[in-house]
Protein backbone atom coordinates (compact mmCIF):
# COMPACT_ATOMS: atom_id res chain seq x y z
CA UNK A 1 0.00 0.00 0.00
CA UNK A 2 2.89 2.36 0.76
CA UNK A 3 4.34 1.70 -2.66
CA UNK A 4 0.96 2.42 -4.23
CA UNK A 5 0.82 5.77 -2.44
CA UNK A 6 4.36 6.58 -3.56
CA UNK A 7 3.50 5.81 -7.18
CA UNK A 8 0.31 7.83 -6.85
CA UNK A 9 2.36 10.75 -5.54
CA UNK A 10 4.63 10.58 -8.59
CA UNK A 11 1.62 10.49 -10.91
CA UNK A 12 0.37 13.69 -9.28
CA UNK A 13 3.81 15.27 -9.68
CA UNK A 14 3.79 14.47 -13.39
CA UNK A 15 0.63 16.58 -13.80
CA UNK A 16 2.55 19.76 -13.04
CA UNK A 17 2.41 22.23 -15.96
CA UNK A 18 0.34 19.83 -18.09
CA UNK A 19 -2.66 20.49 -20.26
CA UNK A 20 -4.34 17.59 -18.46
CA UNK A 21 -4.36 19.62 -15.26
CA UNK A 22 -5.50 22.82 -16.97
CA UNK A 23 -8.37 20.94 -18.59
CA UNK A 24 -9.86 20.37 -15.14
CA UNK A 25 -10.51 24.10 -15.04
CA UNK A 26 -10.97 24.84 -18.71
CA UNK A 27 -13.50 22.14 -19.69
CA UNK A 28 -16.12 22.79 -17.00
CA UNK A 29 -15.64 26.55 -17.25
CA UNK A 30 -16.31 26.42 -20.99
CA UNK A 31 -19.54 24.62 -20.13
CA UNK A 32 -20.33 27.26 -17.50
CA UNK A 33 -19.68 30.06 -19.98
CA UNK A 34 -21.92 28.46 -22.62
CA UNK A 35 -24.75 28.02 -20.13
CA UNK A 36 -24.19 31.53 -18.81
CA UNK A 37 -24.51 32.92 -22.35
CA UNK A 38 -27.63 30.84 -23.06
CA UNK A 39 -29.32 31.90 -19.82
CA UNK A 40 -28.29 35.53 -20.23
CA UNK A 41 -29.74 35.51 -23.74
CA UNK A 42 -33.05 34.13 -22.48
CA UNK A 43 -33.05 36.29 -19.36
CA UNK A 44 -35.77 38.61 -20.63
CA UNK A 45 -38.10 35.72 -21.31
CA UNK A 46 -37.49 34.29 -17.87
CA UNK A 47 -38.08 37.72 -16.27
CA UNK A 48 -41.25 38.14 -18.29
CA UNK A 49 -42.55 34.71 -17.25
CA UNK A 50 -41.40 35.28 -13.68
CA UNK A 51 -39.76 31.84 -13.63
CA UNK A 52 -36.86 30.84 -11.42
CA UNK A 53 -33.76 30.73 -13.62
CA UNK A 54 -31.90 28.12 -11.56
CA UNK A 55 -33.74 24.90 -12.54
CA UNK A 56 -33.33 25.21 -16.33
CA UNK A 57 -29.78 26.45 -15.91
CA UNK A 58 -28.82 23.55 -13.69
CA UNK A 59 -30.66 20.96 -15.81
CA UNK A 60 -29.09 22.09 -19.07
CA UNK A 61 -25.65 22.30 -17.49
CA UNK A 62 -25.84 18.76 -16.15
CA UNK A 63 -27.30 17.30 -19.35
CA UNK A 64 -24.97 18.94 -21.84
CA UNK A 65 -21.95 18.23 -19.69
CA UNK A 66 -22.91 14.60 -19.25
CA UNK A 67 -23.85 13.96 -22.85
CA UNK A 68 -21.10 15.84 -24.70
CA UNK A 69 -18.46 17.53 -22.63
CA UNK A 70 -17.68 14.79 -20.14
CA UNK A 71 -16.99 12.01 -22.70
CA UNK A 72 -14.66 14.37 -24.57
CA UNK A 73 -13.04 15.37 -21.29
CA UNK A 74 -12.45 11.74 -20.29
CA UNK A 75 -11.07 10.88 -23.73
CA UNK A 76 -8.73 13.85 -23.68
CA UNK A 77 -7.56 13.31 -20.10
CA UNK A 78 -6.81 9.61 -20.50
CA UNK A 79 -4.98 10.29 -23.77
CA UNK A 80 -2.94 13.10 -22.25
CA UNK A 81 -2.03 11.07 -19.18
CA UNK A 82 -0.99 8.07 -21.28
CA UNK A 83 0.86 10.48 -23.58
CA UNK A 84 3.12 11.49 -20.67
CA UNK A 85 4.65 8.02 -20.87
CA UNK A 86 4.15 7.30 -24.57
CA UNK A 87 5.68 10.53 -25.89
CA UNK A 88 9.07 10.18 -24.23
CA UNK A 89 9.04 6.37 -24.42
CA UNK A 90 9.04 6.52 -20.66
CA UNK A 91 7.51 3.11 -20.01
CA UNK A 92 10.89 1.38 -20.11
CA UNK A 93 12.30 3.45 -17.28
CA UNK A 94 9.08 3.67 -15.27
CA UNK A 95 8.55 -0.09 -15.38
CA UNK A 96 12.20 -0.79 -14.58
CA UNK A 97 11.63 0.82 -11.17
CA UNK A 98 10.84 -1.44 -8.23
CA UNK A 99 7.12 -0.67 -8.15
CA UNK A 100 4.67 -3.48 -8.95
CA UNK A 101 3.14 -2.76 -12.34
CA UNK A 102 -0.41 -2.82 -11.00
CA UNK A 103 0.42 0.22 -8.85
CA UNK A 104 1.25 2.19 -12.00
CA UNK A 105 -1.94 1.16 -13.78
CA UNK A 106 -4.22 1.78 -10.82
CA UNK A 107 -2.52 5.07 -9.89
CA UNK A 108 -3.12 6.45 -13.36
CA UNK A 109 -6.75 5.34 -13.19
CA UNK A 110 -7.18 6.97 -9.78
CA UNK A 111 -5.65 10.19 -11.11
CA UNK A 112 -8.06 10.19 -14.08
CA UNK A 113 -11.08 9.65 -11.84
CA UNK A 114 -9.87 12.34 -9.45
CA UNK A 115 -9.44 14.80 -12.31
CA UNK A 116 -12.97 14.02 -13.52
CA UNK A 117 -14.45 14.51 -10.09
CA UNK A 118 -12.43 17.70 -9.62
CA UNK A 119 -13.86 18.95 -12.93
CA UNK A 120 -17.33 18.21 -11.58
CA UNK A 121 -16.57 20.27 -8.48
CA UNK A 122 -15.40 23.12 -10.73
CA UNK A 123 -18.57 22.78 -12.79
CA UNK A 124 -20.78 23.06 -9.71
CA UNK A 125 -18.81 25.98 -8.27
CA UNK A 126 -18.63 27.70 -11.66
CA UNK A 127 -22.35 27.37 -12.27
CA UNK A 128 -23.16 28.82 -8.84
CA UNK A 129 -20.74 31.66 -9.51
CA UNK A 130 -22.18 32.35 -12.94
CA UNK A 131 -25.69 32.43 -11.42
CA UNK A 132 -24.53 35.06 -8.97
CA UNK A 133 -23.10 37.13 -11.82
CA UNK A 134 -26.34 36.75 -13.78
CA UNK A 135 -28.29 38.03 -10.81
CA UNK A 136 -25.97 41.05 -10.65
CA UNK A 137 -26.43 41.71 -14.36
CA UNK A 138 -30.19 41.15 -14.29
CA UNK A 139 -31.47 42.12 -10.84
CA UNK A 140 -35.05 41.41 -11.97
CA UNK A 141 -34.20 37.81 -12.83
CA UNK A 142 -35.86 35.45 -10.42
CA UNK A 143 -33.15 33.39 -8.79
CA UNK A 144 -34.06 31.96 -5.46
CA UNK A 145 -31.74 29.96 -3.32
CA UNK A 146 -29.44 27.81 -5.39
CA UNK A 147 -31.06 24.35 -5.27
CA UNK A 148 -27.91 22.44 -4.32
CA UNK A 149 -29.58 19.08 -4.07
CA UNK A 150 -31.00 18.99 -7.65
CA UNK A 151 -27.52 19.90 -8.85
CA UNK A 152 -25.19 17.95 -6.64
CA UNK A 153 -27.18 14.71 -6.54
CA UNK A 154 -27.28 14.26 -10.36
CA UNK A 155 -23.61 15.18 -10.56
CA UNK A 156 -22.81 12.52 -7.96
CA UNK A 157 -24.78 10.01 -10.02
CA UNK A 158 -22.90 11.09 -13.15
CA UNK A 159 -19.59 10.81 -11.30
CA UNK A 160 -20.27 7.22 -10.32
CA UNK A 161 -21.99 6.05 -13.51
CA UNK A 162 -19.12 7.42 -15.63
CA UNK A 163 -16.63 5.05 -13.98
CA UNK A 164 -17.18 2.22 -16.46
CA UNK A 165 -16.47 4.47 -19.46
CA UNK A 166 -13.43 5.92 -17.69
CA UNK A 167 -12.03 2.45 -16.92
CA UNK A 168 -12.46 1.33 -20.54
CA UNK A 169 -11.02 4.54 -21.99
CA UNK A 170 -8.08 4.29 -19.55
CA UNK A 171 -7.36 0.77 -20.79
CA UNK A 172 -7.51 1.84 -24.45
CA UNK A 173 -5.18 4.81 -23.86
CA UNK A 174 -2.55 2.69 -22.13
CA UNK A 175 -2.92 -0.29 -24.46
CA UNK A 176 -2.25 1.60 -27.71
CA UNK A 177 0.53 4.16 -27.91
CA UNK A 178 -1.16 6.22 -30.58
CA UNK A 179 -3.21 9.26 -29.60
CA UNK A 180 -5.33 8.64 -32.67
CA UNK A 181 -6.54 5.27 -31.46
CA UNK A 182 -7.52 6.56 -28.03
CA UNK A 183 -9.14 9.74 -29.35
CA UNK A 184 -10.92 7.91 -32.17
CA UNK A 185 -12.21 5.27 -29.79
CA UNK A 186 -13.47 7.88 -27.32
CA UNK A 187 -15.20 9.96 -29.98
CA UNK A 188 -16.89 6.93 -31.54
CA UNK A 189 -18.00 5.70 -28.13
CA UNK A 190 -19.46 9.13 -27.36
CA UNK A 191 -21.44 9.23 -30.62
CA UNK A 192 -22.72 5.68 -30.17
CA UNK A 193 -23.62 6.62 -26.60
CA UNK A 194 -25.72 9.57 -27.79
CA UNK A 195 -27.72 7.32 -30.12
CA UNK A 196 -27.85 4.47 -27.64
CA UNK A 197 -29.80 6.45 -25.05
CA UNK A 198 -32.77 6.32 -27.37
CA UNK A 199 -32.79 2.56 -27.06
CA UNK A 200 -34.22 1.32 -23.80
CA UNK A 201 -32.07 -1.80 -23.90
CA UNK A 202 -28.74 -0.46 -25.21
CA UNK A 203 -29.10 2.81 -23.33
CA UNK A 204 -29.30 0.97 -20.05
CA UNK A 205 -26.11 -0.97 -20.59
CA UNK A 206 -23.83 0.95 -22.95
CA UNK A 207 -21.02 2.40 -20.77
CA UNK A 208 -21.13 5.86 -22.40
CA UNK A 209 -24.93 6.06 -22.03
CA UNK A 210 -25.02 5.19 -18.35
CA UNK A 211 -24.25 8.72 -17.04
CA UNK A 212 -26.95 10.49 -19.07
CA UNK A 213 -29.34 7.65 -18.29
CA UNK A 214 -28.57 8.23 -14.59
CA UNK A 215 -29.47 11.91 -15.04
CA UNK A 216 -32.63 11.38 -17.08
CA UNK A 217 -33.93 8.49 -14.98
CA UNK A 218 -33.55 10.36 -11.71
CA UNK A 219 -33.81 8.01 -8.75
CA UNK A 220 -35.57 5.34 -10.81
CA UNK A 221 -33.24 2.47 -11.68
CA UNK A 222 -30.33 4.28 -10.10
CA UNK A 223 -29.23 1.25 -8.13
CA UNK A 224 -28.96 -0.84 -11.28
CA UNK A 225 -27.02 1.87 -13.15
CA UNK A 226 -24.67 2.30 -10.21
CA UNK A 227 -24.18 -1.46 -9.95
CA UNK A 228 -23.48 -1.81 -13.69
CA UNK A 229 -21.04 1.11 -13.61
CA UNK A 230 -19.16 0.07 -10.47
CA UNK A 231 -19.01 -3.66 -11.16
CA UNK A 232 -18.25 -3.05 -14.84
CA UNK A 233 -15.52 -0.54 -13.97
CA UNK A 234 -13.97 -2.97 -11.50
CA UNK A 235 -13.95 -5.76 -14.08
CA UNK A 236 -12.62 -3.47 -16.84
CA UNK A 237 -9.89 -2.14 -14.51
CA UNK A 238 -8.95 -5.65 -13.41
CA UNK A 239 -8.73 -6.93 -16.98
CA UNK A 240 -6.81 -3.87 -18.13
CA UNK A 241 -4.44 -4.19 -15.19
CA UNK A 242 -3.91 -7.88 -15.92
CA UNK A 243 -2.97 -7.08 -19.51
CA UNK A 244 -0.73 -4.21 -18.40
CA UNK A 245 1.16 -6.38 -15.90
CA UNK A 246 1.82 -8.97 -18.61
CA UNK A 247 2.70 -6.44 -21.28
CA UNK A 248 6.13 -6.60 -22.88
CA UNK A 249 8.05 -3.36 -23.24
CA UNK A 250 10.05 -3.69 -26.43
CA UNK B 1 27.03 -12.93 -0.65
CA UNK B 2 27.63 -13.85 -4.28
CA UNK B 3 30.34 -12.23 -6.36
CA UNK B 4 28.36 -12.71 -9.54
CA UNK B 5 25.99 -9.80 -10.05
CA UNK B 6 24.34 -10.90 -13.30
CA UNK B 7 23.90 -14.50 -14.23
CA UNK B 8 21.78 -15.83 -17.06
CA UNK B 9 21.31 -19.44 -18.03
CA UNK B 10 20.41 -20.33 -21.64
CA UNK B 11 18.51 -17.07 -21.97
CA UNK B 12 16.40 -17.09 -25.13
CA UNK B 13 13.88 -14.74 -26.69
CA UNK B 14 11.87 -15.53 -29.78
CA UNK B 15 9.73 -12.93 -31.57
CA UNK B 16 7.15 -14.35 -33.97
CA UNK B 17 9.19 -17.50 -34.52
CA UNK B 18 12.45 -15.58 -35.07
CA UNK B 19 15.06 -16.01 -32.33
CA UNK B 20 16.39 -12.60 -31.23
CA UNK B 21 18.50 -13.99 -28.39
CA UNK B 22 19.76 -17.59 -28.29
CA UNK B 23 20.97 -19.51 -25.24
CA UNK B 24 22.90 -16.68 -23.68
CA UNK B 25 24.70 -17.50 -20.45
CA UNK B 26 26.15 -14.33 -19.01
CA UNK B 27 28.27 -13.98 -15.92
CA UNK B 28 29.07 -10.50 -14.68
CA UNK B 29 31.36 -10.15 -11.69
CA UNK B 30 30.83 -7.52 -9.00
CA UNK B 31 32.90 -4.39 -9.49
CA UNK B 32 33.48 -4.96 -13.19
CA UNK B 33 32.56 -2.83 -16.17
CA UNK B 34 31.10 -5.41 -18.49
CA UNK B 35 30.64 -4.35 -22.09
CA UNK B 36 28.02 -6.16 -24.07
CA UNK B 37 29.30 -5.79 -27.59
CA UNK B 38 27.57 -6.55 -30.83
CA UNK B 39 26.48 -5.05 -34.12
CA UNK B 40 23.10 -3.36 -34.37
CA UNK B 41 20.33 -5.94 -34.25
CA UNK B 42 22.49 -8.54 -32.50
CA UNK B 43 20.10 -8.80 -29.55
CA UNK B 44 21.77 -6.48 -27.02
CA UNK B 45 18.71 -4.37 -26.23
CA UNK B 46 16.49 -7.44 -26.09
CA UNK B 47 18.83 -9.04 -23.57
CA UNK B 48 18.94 -5.86 -21.50
CA UNK B 49 15.15 -5.62 -21.49
CA UNK B 50 14.99 -9.19 -20.23
CA UNK B 51 17.50 -8.38 -17.48
CA UNK B 52 15.21 -5.54 -16.37
CA UNK B 53 12.02 -7.58 -16.58
CA UNK B 54 10.62 -5.48 -19.42
CA UNK B 55 10.50 -8.51 -21.71
CA UNK B 56 9.70 -12.07 -20.65
CA UNK B 57 12.29 -14.64 -21.76
CA UNK B 58 11.01 -17.38 -24.04
CA UNK B 59 13.43 -19.69 -22.30
CA UNK B 60 16.17 -19.70 -19.69
CA UNK B 61 16.67 -17.94 -16.39
CA UNK B 62 17.83 -14.54 -15.22
CA UNK B 63 19.35 -14.02 -11.79
CA UNK B 64 20.68 -10.73 -10.47
CA UNK B 65 22.53 -10.58 -7.14
CA UNK B 66 21.88 -14.32 -6.91
CA UNK B 67 18.11 -13.76 -6.89
CA UNK B 68 15.73 -15.08 -9.52
CA UNK B 69 14.21 -12.15 -11.42
CA UNK B 70 10.75 -13.72 -11.66
CA UNK B 71 10.43 -14.09 -7.89
CA UNK B 72 12.38 -11.07 -6.65
CA UNK B 73 11.67 -8.40 -9.25
CA UNK B 74 11.17 -5.51 -6.83
CA UNK B 75 14.18 -6.36 -4.65
CA UNK B 76 16.38 -6.62 -7.73
CA UNK B 77 15.14 -3.45 -9.41
CA UNK B 78 15.62 -1.48 -6.18
CA UNK B 79 19.34 -2.29 -6.47
CA UNK B 80 19.55 -1.86 -10.26
CA UNK B 81 19.63 1.44 -12.08
CA UNK B 82 19.12 1.53 -15.80
CA UNK B 83 19.37 3.77 -18.82
CA UNK B 84 17.85 2.07 -21.83
CA UNK B 85 18.77 3.77 -25.11
CA UNK B 86 17.55 7.36 -24.93
CA UNK B 87 16.83 8.67 -21.43
CA UNK B 88 13.17 8.57 -20.44
CA UNK B 89 12.38 12.04 -19.18
CA UNK B 90 9.34 14.25 -18.69
CA UNK B 91 10.21 17.32 -20.72
CA UNK B 92 7.69 19.58 -18.97
CA UNK B 93 9.34 18.97 -15.60
CA UNK B 94 12.63 20.31 -14.27
CA UNK B 95 15.67 18.07 -13.79
CA UNK B 96 15.01 17.99 -10.06
CA UNK B 97 11.35 17.07 -10.58
CA UNK B 98 12.37 14.33 -12.98
CA UNK B 99 14.62 12.90 -10.30
CA UNK B 100 11.90 13.24 -7.69
CA UNK B 101 9.83 10.56 -9.49
CA UNK B 102 12.28 7.64 -9.11
CA UNK B 103 13.42 9.01 -5.75
CA UNK B 104 9.90 8.81 -4.43
CA UNK B 105 9.36 5.26 -5.71
CA UNK B 106 12.75 4.17 -4.38
CA UNK B 107 11.99 5.90 -1.07
CA UNK B 108 15.46 7.44 -1.15
CA UNK B 109 16.24 10.53 0.96
CA UNK B 110 15.69 13.91 -0.73
CA UNK B 111 19.38 14.71 -0.31
CA UNK B 112 20.07 11.93 -2.79
CA UNK B 113 18.89 14.18 -5.59
CA UNK B 114 21.68 16.66 -4.82
CA UNK B 115 24.19 13.82 -4.63
CA UNK B 116 23.37 12.44 -8.11
CA UNK B 117 23.13 15.90 -9.64
CA UNK B 118 26.66 16.57 -8.36
CA UNK B 119 27.94 13.29 -9.81
CA UNK B 120 26.66 14.08 -13.29
CA UNK B 121 27.49 17.78 -13.03
CA UNK B 122 23.97 19.16 -13.39
CA UNK B 123 23.65 21.00 -10.05
CA UNK B 124 23.40 24.37 -11.74
CA UNK B 125 20.73 23.29 -14.20
CA UNK B 126 18.62 21.38 -11.70
CA UNK B 127 15.69 23.81 -11.76
CA UNK B 128 15.60 24.20 -15.53
CA UNK B 129 12.93 22.44 -17.55
CA UNK B 130 14.26 19.37 -19.31
CA UNK B 131 12.89 20.57 -22.65
CA UNK B 132 15.63 23.21 -22.62
CA UNK B 133 18.38 20.56 -22.18
CA UNK B 134 20.83 19.40 -24.83
CA UNK B 135 20.96 15.69 -25.62
CA UNK B 136 24.15 15.36 -23.58
CA UNK B 137 22.49 16.94 -20.54
CA UNK B 138 19.49 14.65 -20.95
CA UNK B 139 21.79 11.65 -21.13
CA UNK B 140 23.53 12.76 -17.94
CA UNK B 141 20.18 13.29 -16.25
CA UNK B 142 19.15 9.80 -17.34
CA UNK B 143 22.31 8.49 -15.71
CA UNK B 144 21.51 10.48 -12.57
CA UNK B 145 18.10 8.78 -12.45
CA UNK B 146 19.80 5.42 -12.71
CA UNK B 147 22.06 6.41 -9.82
CA UNK B 148 19.38 7.34 -7.31
CA UNK B 149 19.03 5.25 -4.20
CA UNK B 150 21.29 2.40 -3.23
CA UNK B 151 22.07 1.06 -6.68
CA UNK B 152 24.69 -1.67 -6.87
CA UNK B 153 24.33 -2.35 -10.57
CA UNK B 154 23.91 0.00 -13.51
CA UNK B 155 22.58 -1.36 -16.79
CA UNK B 156 23.25 1.12 -19.58
CA UNK B 157 22.07 0.50 -23.12
CA UNK B 158 24.24 2.39 -25.63
CA UNK B 159 24.90 5.21 -23.14
CA UNK B 160 26.88 7.34 -25.60
CA UNK B 161 24.37 7.11 -28.43
CA UNK B 162 23.66 10.48 -30.00
CA UNK B 163 26.26 12.36 -27.97
CA UNK B 164 28.81 14.71 -29.50
CA UNK B 165 32.52 13.82 -29.09
CA UNK B 166 32.85 15.91 -25.92
CA UNK B 167 29.72 14.32 -24.48
CA UNK B 168 31.05 10.85 -25.31
CA UNK B 169 34.31 11.57 -23.51
CA UNK B 170 32.43 12.91 -20.51
CA UNK B 171 30.16 9.89 -20.35
CA UNK B 172 33.06 7.45 -20.70
CA UNK B 173 35.05 9.09 -17.95
CA UNK B 174 31.99 9.07 -15.71
CA UNK B 175 31.40 5.36 -16.35
CA UNK B 176 35.07 4.51 -15.73
CA UNK B 177 34.91 6.11 -12.29
CA UNK B 178 31.76 4.35 -11.18
CA UNK B 179 33.11 1.06 -9.76
CA UNK B 180 35.97 2.65 -7.85
CA UNK B 181 34.19 5.79 -6.65
CA UNK B 182 30.71 4.42 -6.04
CA UNK B 183 31.12 0.67 -5.71
CA UNK B 184 28.72 -0.18 -8.52
CA UNK B 185 29.00 -2.80 -11.21
CA UNK B 186 28.36 -1.52 -14.71
CA UNK B 187 26.81 -3.53 -17.53
CA UNK B 188 26.76 -1.52 -20.72
CA UNK B 189 25.91 -2.35 -24.28
CA UNK B 190 27.72 -0.88 -27.22
CA UNK B 191 28.42 -1.51 -30.86
CA UNK B 192 31.65 0.50 -30.69
CA UNK B 193 34.77 -1.51 -29.97
CA UNK B 194 36.82 1.60 -29.30
CA UNK B 195 34.41 2.55 -26.57
CA UNK B 196 34.62 -0.91 -25.05
CA UNK B 197 38.42 -0.88 -25.08
CA UNK B 198 38.42 2.43 -23.27
CA UNK B 199 36.00 1.71 -20.48
CA UNK B 200 35.42 -2.01 -19.98
CA UNK B 201 37.18 -4.59 -17.86
CA UNK B 202 35.15 -7.48 -19.31
CA UNK B 203 33.46 -8.14 -22.62
CA UNK B 204 30.64 -10.27 -23.89
CA UNK B 205 30.40 -10.46 -27.68
CA UNK B 206 27.06 -11.02 -29.25
CA UNK B 207 26.38 -11.99 -32.81
CA UNK B 208 23.07 -13.03 -34.35
CA UNK B 209 21.61 -13.33 -30.85
CA UNK B 210 24.32 -15.71 -29.60
CA UNK B 211 27.20 -15.06 -27.21
CA UNK B 212 30.41 -15.74 -29.15
CA UNK B 213 32.90 -14.60 -26.52
CA UNK B 214 32.89 -13.78 -22.84
CA UNK B 215 35.91 -12.85 -20.77
CA UNK B 216 38.24 -10.11 -19.67
CA UNK B 217 39.71 -7.56 -22.07
CA UNK B 218 43.08 -9.26 -21.54
CA UNK B 219 41.60 -12.59 -22.58
CA UNK B 220 40.10 -10.98 -25.64
CA UNK B 221 43.45 -9.49 -26.60
CA UNK B 222 45.01 -12.96 -26.39
CA UNK B 223 42.73 -14.01 -29.23
CA UNK B 224 44.43 -11.58 -31.55
CA UNK B 225 46.40 -13.38 -34.23
CA UNK B 226 49.95 -12.17 -34.93
CA UNK B 227 52.09 -12.53 -38.03
CA UNK B 228 55.39 -11.39 -39.52
CA UNK B 229 55.14 -8.86 -42.33
CA UNK B 230 58.09 -8.99 -44.68
CA UNK B 231 59.09 -6.63 -47.45
CA UNK B 232 61.67 -8.04 -49.92
CA UNK B 233 62.65 -7.94 -53.56
CA UNK B 234 61.56 -10.98 -55.59
CA UNK B 235 58.47 -11.79 -53.58
CA UNK B 236 57.51 -15.03 -55.34
CA UNK B 237 60.99 -16.52 -54.94
CA UNK B 238 61.03 -15.46 -51.27
CA UNK B 239 57.63 -17.10 -50.72
CA UNK B 240 58.95 -20.34 -52.21
CA UNK B 241 62.03 -20.19 -49.97
CA UNK B 242 59.99 -19.71 -46.79
CA UNK B 243 57.67 -22.57 -47.71
CA UNK B 244 60.59 -24.82 -48.57
CA UNK B 245 61.95 -24.21 -45.07
CA UNK B 246 58.61 -25.20 -43.54
CA UNK B 247 57.25 -21.79 -42.60
CA UNK B 248 53.62 -21.08 -43.35
CA UNK B 249 53.56 -17.98 -45.52
CA UNK B 250 51.42 -16.18 -48.07
CA UNK B 251 51.61 -13.14 -50.27
CA UNK B 252 49.61 -9.98 -49.54
CA UNK B 253 50.10 -7.35 -52.24
CA UNK B 254 53.83 -6.49 -52.20
CA UNK B 255 54.52 -8.11 -48.83
CA UNK B 256 54.86 -11.61 -47.48
CA UNK B 257 53.03 -12.69 -44.34
CA UNK B 258 54.47 -15.50 -42.23
CA UNK B 259 52.40 -16.85 -39.37
CA UNK B 260 55.21 -18.02 -37.04
CA UNK B 261 56.08 -14.83 -35.15
CA UNK B 262 58.52 -16.69 -32.92
CA UNK B 263 60.69 -17.31 -35.97
CA UNK B 264 60.86 -13.69 -37.12
CA UNK B 265 64.64 -13.57 -36.52
CA UNK B 266 65.26 -16.92 -38.21
CA UNK B 267 63.17 -15.88 -41.22
CA UNK B 268 65.15 -12.66 -41.52
CA UNK B 269 68.43 -14.54 -41.35
CA UNK B 270 67.34 -17.14 -43.92
CA UNK B 271 66.23 -14.47 -46.39
CA UNK B 272 69.45 -12.49 -46.08
CA UNK B 273 71.61 -15.60 -46.37
CA UNK B 274 69.74 -16.48 -49.56
CA UNK B 275 70.64 -13.05 -50.99
CA UNK B 276 67.31 -11.22 -50.63
CA UNK B 277 67.11 -7.54 -49.81
CA UNK B 278 64.90 -7.28 -46.74
CA UNK B 279 63.60 -3.71 -46.53
CA UNK B 280 60.78 -4.35 -44.08
CA UNK B 281 60.21 -6.84 -41.27
CA UNK B 282 57.72 -6.36 -38.47
CA UNK B 283 55.48 -8.36 -36.17
CA UNK B 284 51.87 -7.21 -36.33
CA UNK B 285 48.67 -8.31 -34.56
CA UNK B 286 44.96 -8.19 -35.33
CA UNK B 287 43.21 -5.17 -33.94
CA UNK B 288 40.35 -5.97 -31.56
CA UNK B 289 38.07 -4.85 -34.33
CA UNK B 290 39.43 -7.59 -36.55
CA UNK B 291 39.01 -10.15 -33.76
CA UNK B 292 35.44 -8.98 -33.31
CA UNK B 293 34.68 -9.11 -37.01
CA UNK B 294 36.17 -12.59 -37.35
CA UNK B 295 34.10 -13.85 -34.45
CA UNK B 296 30.86 -12.32 -35.56
CA UNK B 297 31.49 -13.38 -39.16
CA UNK B 298 32.16 -16.94 -38.03
CA UNK B 299 28.79 -16.93 -36.25
CA UNK B 300 27.03 -15.56 -39.32
CA UNK B 301 28.63 -18.23 -41.52
CA UNK B 302 27.60 -20.87 -39.00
Amino acid sequence: MRMFLRVLTTECLKLKRTLALWMVLVSPLVMVLIEFAVTAKGARGLIHDGKDAWPPMVRQTVEVWTLLMMPMFVTLETSLLAGLENTGKNWKSLLALPAPRWTVYVSKLVVTITLLWAAHAVLIAGTIGSGRVLKLLHPDLSMGRMPLSPFVVPMLRVSVSALLGVAIQHWVSLRWHSYTVAMGFGMCAMIVGIFAIQSSLLGSWFPWSLPIRAVLNGAAGQDRITAVAVVGATVAAALGCWGFVRREIG
Amino acid sequence: MTNVVISTEALTKVFHGQPAVRDISLEVQAGSIYAFLGPNGAGKSTTIRMLLGLLRPTGGDVALFGLDLRNHRSDILARTGSLVETPSLYEHLSARENLEIPRCILNAPRTDIDRVLRIVGLENASRNLVKTFSLGMKQRLGLAQAFLGKRELLILDEPTNGLDPAGIQEMRSLIRRLPADHGVTVFLSSHLLTEVEQVATHVGMLSQGALVFQGSIAELKQLRQSRVRIGINEIERGLALLRSKGWEARREHDHLLASDVESAGAINRALIEAGFEVHHLSVESDSLEEVFLKMTQAEVNG
